[in-house]
């Protein structure tokens, strides 16, 4: 009797074992890129004119390759704009399909700023201060590459926008 | 009552009381097991956070390791190395061969055009008596003088112009990026016979040339000049070029020698330390491009103090008028006797408009009858700086007569 009812306790509690949340939830909708990079573009109006690529593009894949190199194929979504000028005006969002490569992502995204930063200083040294104070932000599963004027505004319009 | 129904509603009490302990026995144990199962859930949980914590360190490591597999290489090649993932480097020799040998048959149109073009240029700066030295100088200054850097590289999705990359595209259009301004200055150096080799930078973002003049090899960076003729990127060593950038040496031939070095040749021999600042002061009013002094003594201590200067000297550059039209930064390279010191003066925004003269006070006078004549009926723009409030409504009492 004991044995049958530890065996349907087990089983209870294997049960709800498996309804607890070890493995990973279902994503959240992506956020509209689009809708991202127009309001973080807004918060800082000492941006040049920007050019924009993003994962709504035909070869998105492609383009993405020059923001970071991670695998395209753990990409949910991204935007990336930067000054048409080349001068050191960066604002891109990249939305990854498992959070669990956020550490990944970061990591190439300071590579790319320390790529910049090398560029700059070869050719437009003036730059190098801007490209250095880039930051990286990331939040849940989204991570932001901000370098621009107003740093601090366009980074509060990201933590808003991915809540 | 009778004897039997006492006997079985004994029973049944005993049962029934059996049967209440047995359940809150049962009870007991299946809290126990509950208690346990739950601390072994909380337990499993940590373990997994502990894990997952143990795994995202693990990404961090293999996102670090790929990126460093993922680098773009370095080939220890001079040609067929590819620019900032966009600008080939692609081999001159068959059109400087074609210039040398007077045979251009085996050339392409474009081959023929770029030679016609490259000889056209050479008649018009060389002449006879010059040596190597002059004749590398003269082609770095119709560059500087006559080309124009082509941005494109500088995007983050670098865009490509066409032909700014080699001779042909450089020498029609006078745009080049650093590719075009180093292929172009090889095949003028080929085509005077001057050995010169072009060299691309450990992470392939940039490249420029080494040219060999008197036995040694000196760098010469024309795109990093280009506009000013400042020679703050002429015939520099080993060490100077290596401040700023990094390359395969094992693959380029070394750069140590000074005699063909812009900055010994135009160094000033000097004893005094202190006098550092005033030479820098000088330079920089005369918008130079180069600062350079030999020092025949320089111990640890002299270099600390010149440092010292220097660093303060670019700080209050930073905060100055200055700030947003020089860089400096300078190296020190050892010489048989003592060191020179070269401080490069990086003027970036020469090519700026000069702000436009004041206009007469009449001219002002013209211009505010002239819209007064015009505009009268509306009021004037509001003084922002003013501390009094706007009133929108006489602001606006113009707009009652627009369009009535």
């Amino acid at each position: 009797m004991k044995r049958v009812l530890f065996g349907l306790l087990a089983a209870v509690l294997l049960l709800a074992g498996c309804a607890a949340p070890i493995t990973p939830t279902e994503n959240e909708p992506m956020v509209s890129m689009y809708d991202l990079r127009t309001a973080m573009l807004a918060k800082d109006p000492s941006l040049p004119e920007m050019t924009a690529v993003s994962s709504s593009d035909e070869n998105a894949g492609e383009l993405f390759g020059y923001l970071s190199d991670l695998d395209y194929e753990k990409v949910e979504g991204y935007f990336l704009a930067y000054a048409s000028d080349g001068m050191a005006y960066e604002i891109a969002v990249v939305a990854l399909k498992d959070a669990a490569d956020l550490p990944a992502l970061e990591a190439s995204l300071k590579a790319h700023v320390q790529g910049r930063v090398n560029l700059y200083k070869t050719y437009a040294p003036e730059q190098v201060a801007k490209a250095q104070a880039a930051e990286i932000v990331s939040r849940g599963r989204y991570a932001a590459l901000i370098m621009c004027g107003d740093q601090n505004a366009v980074k509060a319009a990201f933590e808003e926008s991915v809540q | 009552m009778t004897k039997l129904t006492k006997i079985t509603a004994g029973i049944l009490i005993a049962l029934l009381v059996l049967g209440l302990g047995a359940e809150l026995a049962l009870g007991w144990m299946a809290y126990q097991r509950l208690t346990q199962a739950g601390d072994t859930l909380n337990s499993l949980r940590e373990e997994n956070v502990s894990l997952r914590e143990e795994l995202s360190g693990l990404h961090e490591e293999v996102a670090a390791l790929i990126a460093q597999a993922q680098e773009p290489e370095d080939p220890a090649q001079e040609d067929g190395v590819r620019i900032a993932g966009e600008y080939m480097i692609r081999s001159t020799l068959p059109i400087s061969d074609a210039y040398r040998s007077g045979d251009s048959s085996a050339l392409s149109d474009k081959g023929k055009e770029t030679l016609r073009m490259a000889a056209d240029i050479l008649e018009s700066i060389i002449t006879p008596e010059m040596d190597d030295y002059e004749k590398e100088e003269a082609v770095y200054i119709w560059m500087t003088e006559n080309l124009n850097q082509d941005e494109g590289l500088l995007p983050v999705i670098p865009r490509t112009q066409a032909d700014c990359d080699n001779p042909y595209g450089v020498l029609k259009y006078h745009n080049a990026v650093c590719v075009g301004y180093a292929t172009t200055f090889r095949l003028f150096m080929q085509m005077l016979d001057i050995p010169c080799m072009v060299v691309h930078n450990s992470e392939c973002y940039h490249s420029w040339d080494l040219v060999q003049l008197g036995g040694g090899w000196y760098h010469t960076d024309i795109y990093s000049d280009a506009g000013s003729s400042s020679f703050m990127h002429f015939n520099l060593t080993d060490s100077m070029q290596g401040s700023s950038q990094s390359w395969n040496t094992d693959f380029f031939p070394p750069a140590c020698q000074t005699e063909y070095c812009y900055a010994y040749r135009s160094s000033v021999q000097e004893t005094d330390l202190y006098r550092i600042p005033a030479a820098l002061r000088q330079a920089i009013d005369d918008q130079s491009g180069l600062m350079a002094l030999r020092f025949t003594e320089m111990d640890e201590t002299g270099a600390r103090i010149a440092e010292m200067m220097l660093n303060d000297i670019q700080n209050r550059i930073e905060y100055s008028a200055l700030s947003n039209a020089l860089y400096i930064y300078w190296n020190w390279m050892p010489l048989d006797q003592g060191w020179l010191l070269s401080v490069n003066l990086n003027w970036y925004n020469q090519g700026e408009e000069p702000e436009p003269e004041e206009l007469p006070d009449e001219v002002y006078e013209k211009i505010q009858e002239a819209v007064e004549d015009a505009f009268g009926d509306m009021p004037e723009g509001y003084d922002w700086d003013s501390e009094e409030d706007l009133d929108w409504e006489e602001a606006h009492d113009w707009h009652g007569g627009y369009g009535k």
